[in-house]
């Protein structure tokens, strides 16, 4: 699809765009809900994310973001016999008695190189997990379910921590105008599906110093077209949505860099969410429809993701 | 059987034995081509007929002398005098191009008011010349485009030659090219439509009171013959023109016998920019389009002729990325075939034969380093079709007939590779059949009354092999795995307040067994039929419409108004979430729910003399109600509450000076209702479907066409200028947002755009015609 736009990309230079004010139709905030809880060896312990959703005119100050997330909520994670309570930590309060931990932390769920001295981003997290060890422990094939009260709104969710396939092997190849282009590489995965199930798979990049970034052109496959076979694909270098896209270089890592690729296994629901959420960043021409995004969270916006994960290093000479 | 309903049929000739009968074909005096919908009217008796869709006609009239006169728009107005005494043959030549009839023959002539006299609702004949005329965005005569103008008829965007007819779908329009179906009209995405103006002879759209002989579509019927080839002489016509460039030979291969035609078209934009490419990102990258169409023809005997037609398009776009090693293919096209056989059983009974085989498909691939993707998609149809036009007396016109279609959908076929490995989702084709049994009746009941009463017996059969997706239960090949049918009246009348001024009333049912849901502002080539199944049921609805008619100025003014209502049941679309991946099966995204839409449309229409044009303006709205989607209760993508189209043309020596305006109230789109994050990014979340709107539409377009030849000669040609949104309107064609950071503060935006295609676009065109033999005194 994303072809047939670049179609007319090309023929319709004759194009001219402005910007303008759309219609504002922006009623009363909604319960966004970011909450994980993984299996793995990078796993997190189970934390989730409350903000509020805004109008989408005027402009999103890392001080306005502040006001978005939700305090003294109650939120609550079961795995049908034992049941945590989230604990809501802010990384500034963190940063107080552990800047180091603060940061890492703050990395670990996406917010990047923020200064977090001046911010206060708060999460619920199990808390028990960093004072050595929770209550609740993520095991693949079981269901948590997510509830939380929030100023007298209630939020549900259930996800399931499916079965982990680790990726066989990643590598690296060069650029395919090398020797012209000597300084960037493709990077490729290969992965053994077991043919017994539906799998679905999410695959994330890091490169460096950057953020976790969703695989370029859409992170999320399920494997009706390799279910039960070996299978080995191009791994596109993920970006930042924000960041200028290079027609020249995107997709490829460069000599020298150290590359993480994480691959997480996850349920049908997240991955949904996830497909849907990439098509609904995509999709902005004449010729693709708006797409709703299919959220597993009842009563609000966003996702409750089970996630089995594992991440692989390589560093490219 | 069929010959007993012949028999039947044939009866109430021997009740009214004193009548004898004059039949034969209506032909233009240059080509010999047929006329279809011309009218012969005696005058003393009062009673006329209007030749077929080969140009036939049949009229039975009392012993004695009568004055004919035959009329058809744009060719002069003919008086003929007949001594009848028995049954007779008379081929009627008209000749076309002196539009100005002498002001005797305006006067006498009565029947050029068909659209007050007949019984038909909601139809509108265009012929070439007319549409010739009239200002294109980049000069590419489109008669898609010009049906957009009319009233009822809904463009599907800013240059696109998609439409919707009376708040229908855009599957519920049946298009057909010599009776062959043509599933994707569109070229280059619809900006362009897959009929080629020199190939073809007459376009007839019918958006209300569909005939029974018309079925498997809800909306309308866009019928389209090509030109049977000049059985007289050779002509070389053609047009060099800014995107793309034309050709079309024809003439007769036995004289006044048989005649062939073949037209073909090509853009080369990206061919002459090709060198431009080299040592570029998009070096070997191209893209173009072609139509074939074809024709012969031959006269077997005076009863007999057969008829072969063909067309032939594609679209093809070869994108190249040598630096990144990528190559990615599109190629879509429609082929279609029709083999036809008209026989006369007597010179009241006339029958076509047709065997018909038609055929569309996409195939994409992309392929980088020793990866691959290929899709193929597509649908197959063959099929015929026998239909009989009896004229038992001037009171009645019958039709009746069958009609056969066998359908084979091919879903979307994905053949992946990585290095030697091939990997393959090869969902199962799906099978049709679809059969049509119907009879009507023009019925001219008095003077002052008549009516058109039809009646169509439609049945859809999925065929296997199948597994069904309910029960498991296997089919074998042609076993039935579901049947539907449908009883579908169609009626419409008209009432004669005097001369001049007609009341009609229509209402149609109808059915539909195939469907084809797009989720853009028009169809792609990626989008795909499918059939009724086990699990989606066929649409249906019912039309009602009420219009009034009356001219003016002796038929110099034709004016009507026209109110509808339509009621529409299993309306198909998407899940809001739907994502179109390689491996989805459509099917299971639909959601159904039910459909209205309503309105008045006023027409003026004025065809004779230097000026020519007309205005319409079309009041309607198009609501759906689907239980599925968020708010239940939306207007369509094409909902318009105004819209205004005016056309002229005027004459003058050797030149034409052509304008349109056009003017709609906003589009709907479905507004971003807030943001939230994800991982640290801004997601949309969007309000209800359709519940903003974009800016009013309006442009203007303008073309000048000057005729380079003094004096008739062999060789013609002729110049036209034209210039497309002349005031350089920046219509919405489509709005986006996206987020914009500011590294310094850390600020988020999230910008909104509008995009608009298409400035002041001017174009020049050349045509020529060259008779290459000497043209002959007509007879």
């Amino acid at each position: 699809m994303k072809y047939i736009s670049f179609i007319l990309l090309v023929l319709m230079f004759v194009s001219c765009e402005e910007e303008y004010i759309p219609e504002d139709v922006f009623d009363e905030p909604e319960i966004s809900v970011e909450g994980y809880i993984e299996y793995g060896d990078s796993a997190m312990p189970p934390y989730v994310i409350l903000t509020r959703s805004f109008p989408y005119t005027g402009t999103l100050t890392p001080a306005m973001l502040n006001e978005l997330f939700i305090h003294n909520a109650v939120v609550k994670v079961t795995d049908g016999v034992t049941e945590v309570q989230l604990t809501e930590v802010c990384l500034n309060s963190i940063a107080v008695f552990d800047s180091t931990l603060a940061q890492v932390i703050a990395q670990s769920i996406g917010f990047g190189n923020v200064d977090i001295s001046t911010l206060n981003y708060c999460i619920y997290v199990d808390i028990g997990a960093f004072l050595g060890g929770s209550l609740l422990t993520a095991q693949m094939g079981r269901t948590y379910n997510l509830s939380i009260i929030a100023d007298g709104d209630t939020v549900t969710a259930s996800t399931t921590i499916p079965m982990h396939i680790p990726m066989d092997t990643i590598f690296y190849v060069n650029h395919p105008d090398f020797p012209t282009n000597d300084s960037l590489v493709e990077i490729r995965g290969r992965v053994t599906d077991p043919g017994s199930r539906v799998d679905y798979y999410r695959i994330l990049t890091k490169r460096n110093s950057e953020p976790m970034y969703p695989l370029f052109g859409g992170s999320v496959t399920d494997d009706k077209i390799f279910n039960g076979r070996q299978f080995e694909f191009p791994i596109q270098r993920g970006q930042s949505i924000t960041n200028e896209f290079d027609q020249n270089t995107f997709g490829y890592f460069w000599r020298g860099d150290t590359v993480i690729i994480r691959q997480a296994n996850i349920d049908y629901e997240q991955f949904r969410f996830w497909q849907t959420l990439e098509y609904n960043t995509n999709s902005s021409g004449p010729f693709s429809s708006y797409v709703r995004i299919e959220s597993n969270i009842k009563g609000g916006l966003g996702i409750w993701g089970g996630v089995s994960v594992s991440d692989k290093k390589v560093i490219i000479q | 059987m069929k010959n007993l309903l012949i028999l039947l049929l044939l009866l109430p000739i021997q009740l009214i034995a004193q009548k004898v009968t004059l039949s034969g074909y209506i032909r233009d005096a240059n080509t010999g081509e047929d006329l279809i919908y011309a009218t012969v009217y005696a005058k003393e008796a009062a009673v006329g007929v209007a030749t077929n869709e080969y140009g036939f006609y049949s009229l039975s009239l009392d012993k004695g002398t009568h004055s004919l006169q035959v009329n058809y728009t744009g060719y002069s107005v003919k008086e003929i005098f007949v001594d009848m005494q028995k049954d007779s043959t008379l081929n009627i030549i008209l000749s076309s191009g002196d539009l100005q009839i002498d002001s005797a023959v305006i006067v006498t002539a009565k029947r050029s008011n068909a659209n007050v006299e007949d019984t038909k609702m909601g139809t509108i004949e265009l012929q070439m010349d007319q549409i010739k005329k009239l200002p294109v965005l980049m000069g590419e005569v489109d008669i898609l485009k010009t049906i957009q103008l009319l009233p009822g008829v809904q463009s599907a965007g800013e240059g696109n030659s998609g439409f919707f007819v009376r708040g229908g779908g855009v599957d519920q329009n049946l298009m057909l090219l010599d009776e062959a179906v043509v599933y994707n009209a569109g070229h280059l995405l619809g900006f362009f439509s897959v009929f080629n103006s020199d190939a073809i002879k007459n376009t007839t759209l019918i958006k209300g009171g569909m005939p029974a002989n018309y079925g498997s579509r809800l909306s309308s019927v866009i019928d389209v013959q090509m030109k049977d080839g000049n059985s007289k002489n050779y002509t070389l016509e053609g047009g060099i023109g800014a995107i793309s460039s034309r050709l079309t030979f024809q003439g007769p291969i036995v004289k006044d016998r048989s005649s062939f035609m073949i037209s073909g078209r090509r853009t080369y934009i990206f061919d002459i920019a090709g060198p431009f490419l080299k040592n570029t990102n998009f070096e070997g990258t191209n893209y173009y389009f072609y139509d074939l169409n074809i024709k012969a023809n031959y006269r077997i005997s005076q009863k007999d002729r057969i008829f072969l037609s063909g067309y032939f398009g594609r679209d093809v776009l070869n994108l190249n990325n040598p630096k990144r090693d990528l190559n990615f293919k599109l190629n879509w096209g429609n082929a279609t075939g029709t083999l036809r056989w008209n026989h006369l059983f007597s010179d009241k009974l006339f029958m076509n034969a047709t065997f018909i085989f038609n055929d569309y498909d996409f195939s994409t691939s992309a392929i980088q380093d020793q990866f691959s993707l290929k899709l193929e998609s597509g649908i197959r149809d063959w099929g015929g079709k026998v239909s009989f036009s009896y004229y038992p007396s001037p009171k009645h016109q019958i039709k009746f007939g069958a009609d056969y279609t066998h359908h084979t959908f091919t879903p979307n076929i994905a053949r992946a590779t990585s290095g030697n490995e091939a990997f393959i989702i090869e969902p199962a084709k799906k099978f049709g059949q679809e059969n049509g049994l119907y009879i009507l009746d023009d019925w001219n009941i008095s003077k002052r009354f008549s009516m058109n009463i039809g009646f169509r017996a439609s049945m859809f059969q999925q065929l296997g092999p199948y597994k069904s997706a309910l029960d498991s239960t296997e089919y074998k090949p042609f076993s039935v795995v579901k049947t539907y049918w449908g009883a579908e009246p169609r009626f419409s009348s008209k009432f004669s307040i005097d001369d001049v001024s007609s009341l009609k009333l229509g209402v149609t049912f109808g059915k539909q067994y195939i469907h084809l849901v797009s989720n853009s502002a028009t169809t792609l080539p990626t989008d795909l039929w499918v059939p009724s199944t086990e699990t989606v049921k066929p649409q249906w609805g019912t039309q009602y419409a009420l219009g009034y008619f009356r001219n003016f100025l002796n038929d110099m003014l034709e004016t009507s108004v026209e109110v509808y209502y339509k009621d529409l049941y299993n309306q198909l679309d998407y899940s809001e979430s739907f994502t179109q991946n390689i491996d989805t099966e459509v099917e299971k995204e639909f959601v159904s729910g039910r459909g209205h839409a309503y309105g008045a449309e006023f027409f003026v229409r004025k065809q004779k003399g230097n000026l020519s044009g007309w205005v319409s303006y079309t009041l309607s709205r198009s609501i759906r109600n689907f239980e599925d989607i968020k708010g239940n209760i939306f207007p369509t993508r094409f909902d318009r509450l105004h819209n205004l189209s005016v056309v002229a043309s005027y004459d003058y020596k050797r030149w034409n000076f052509s304008a349109t305006f056009v003017y709609g109230s906003g589009a709907p789109y479905t507004p971003i209702k807030s943001i939230y994050l994800v991982g640290f990014n801004p997601v949309t979340e969007f309000g209800l479907r359709n519940s903003a709107r974009l800016p009013a539409y309006h442009r203007a377009d303008i073309s000048i066409s000057f005729d380079l030849n003094k004096k008739p000669k062999n060789f013609e040609s002729y110049l036209v200028l034209s210039a497309y949104n002349v005031y350089n309107r920046r219509n919405v064609f489509f709005t986006y947002s996206m987020p914009e950071s500011d590294a310094r503060t850390g600020a988020v935006e999230i910008k909104s755009y509008k995009v608009s295609l298409f400035p002041i676009i001017p174009a020049i065109t050349w045509n020529f015609k060259w008779a290459i033999k000497k043209k002959e005194e007509i007879r």
